[in-house]
């Protein structure tokens, strides 16, 4: 009995100890709560916040060079349809211009290839232009249904409705089909020397938003319209394009995009923290206005 | 620690801490503690700085195209954005958009965005007749510490 006495705790000893304990487990939960809770905060924070900028430097850089005026499309996961923007009454506070009714995605044309010189002389009523597309040994651009041609010279513009002849890095001049059925218009002497006219070559590209992704498409043109790149997930604004209208016009002239996109990451964390959402506020016009392509027409 | 045990029954006492060890050891334990929240704590306001400026940015770069693609003509009277003199904006909303609470064009994360007033400060300079230089500040004040973001940018005539 003697023994056991002194080798054992006291009731003080243990209350002490038990609230020591107590206190120290408390503050290291507390602290670890509160790690977790700001490495998640700033985890969110970050790449929310990369997401917008990504995703507005990609948009800002092909918006600003976009050939033609912007058009809506709303994609529904199969279908891609040309929206019909009409104006709503919210204005947008950093153009004081009324936005449109919004879409999940946008359509334009950027410049694919080109200035390619005409590699054969044209007459007034041709269909068939050849040009040559080799650039240093190589064919940077290969014409397809749908791209439009714009030459300067005449200022006019036409769709590509065939490529009779496409190019090659061994023989680099083609041939495509113009829509205009009538011809080119004018008489184009190419062969005569110091003679030189050229054409610019645009492509449909398109962005959109869906499930979450904000996409690229790069070849925005008949069954190609299904394949693209993802440049950022984690986009939860679900429609963040719209055109401007001016107060009290039923007609937007197309050559300002309005974006509003959102973005929270929910990979990190899927506590709702306040103030981890992004919303990325910008309007965009092409910057070439003019713009070099007039018409919108799909491609 | 204590000193080594001289016997087995004064054991418990010899290997227990002494009140200064813990006293110390605490507080090493409550100034890591306190530093490691205070520096996680001081990465988020960084982080939230950051973000601001980018939506900052994108403020100024939007005034910018605004000046470099307005129509300005020799024919015509010069546009009001490229009028010489000074332009305040306030009360611009940076990380919000009021409208994406509409329905159809918000999420579960929409509210979740907490919006910073900006203001937007455009001054247009005469460098000559036909050129004009723009200075787009966009100022914002977060967490008591203010913050700017300045673009400058050239325009000329379209006609020149």
């Amino acid at each position: 009995m003697r023994r056991r006495h002194p080798l054992a705790f006291t009731l003080v000893e243990m209350l002490i100890s038990i609230a020591i304990f107590s206190t120290v487990s408390i503050a290291l939960l507390a602290f670890g709560s509160t790690s977790s809770r700001l490495i998640a905060r700033n985890l969110a924070t970050n790449h929310s916040h990369e997401t917008v900028r990504v995703s507005d430097l990609a948009l800002v850089r092909d918006l600003h060079n976009s050939a033609c005026a912007f058009r809506l499309v709303d994609f529904d996961g199969t279908n891609f349809t040309d929206s019909t923007p009409t104006p709503t009454t919210d204005q947008d506070a950093l153009t004081q211009l009324y936005a449109s009714t919004r879409a999940n995605g946008v359509r334009f044309r950027l410049l694919a290839g080109g200035p390619y010189k005409f590699s054969s002389d044209a007459k007034a009523t041709d269909t068939n232009l050849q040009f040559d597309f080799g650039a240093g040994g190589k064919v940077p651009y290969v014409p397809q249904v749908g791209d439009k041609l714009a030459m300067p010279l005449i200022a006019r513009e036409f769709d590509i409705t065939a490529v009779v002849k496409a190019p090659s890095t061994g023989s680099p001049t083609g041939t495509v089909t113009i829509s205009d059925s009538t011809g080119l218009g004018f008489t184009i002497d190419a062969t005569t020397a110091g003679n030189v006219t050229t054409a610019y070559f645009y492509r449909e590209v398109a962005y959109t938003v869906y499930n979450g992704q904000l996409r690229f498409h790069a070849n925005y043109t008949g069954p190609n319209k299904s394949s693209y790149t993802v440049l950022r997930d984690k986009i939860t604004s679900p429609k963040p394009f719209a055109l401007l209208f001016a107060s009290g016009s039923a007609v937007s002239d197309g050559l300002a995009l309005r974006i509003s996109l959102e973005s929270y990451d929910s990979s990190y964390t899927a506590r709702k923290f306040m103030g981890a959402t992004v919303t990325l506020q910008a309007t965009v016009p092409p910057r070439t206005v003019p713009s070099p392509a007039s018409s919108t027409n799909a491609s | 620690m204590g000193v080594a045990c001289p016997s087995r029954h004064f054991c418990r006492r010899c290997l227990a801490f002494t009140l200064p060890e813990v006293v110390i050891a605490g507080a090493i334990l409550a100034v890591f503690v306190a530093g490691s929240v205070a520096t996680m704590a001081q990465i988020n306001r960084w982080a939230a700085g950051a973000r601001l400026r980018t939506l900052a940015l994108a403020l100024a770069q939007q005034k910018v195209d605004e000046v470099l693609t307005t129509s300005w003509q020799t024919a015509t009277a010069r546009p009001a954005v490229l009028t010489a003199g000074t332009n305040t904006e306030p009360g611009l909303q940076l990380n919000n958009d009021n409208y994406n609470s509409g329905i159809g064009l918000g999420g579960a994360f929409t509210s979740l965005d907490t919006a910073v007033p900006a203001t937007r400060t455009t001054t247009i300079t005469n460098l000559n007749t036909r050129t004009v230089r723009a200075v787009i500040t966009v100022s914002f004040t977060y967490r008591t510490r203010p913050f700017n973001v300045s673009l400058t940018t050239l325009r000329a005539i379209d006609d020149i």
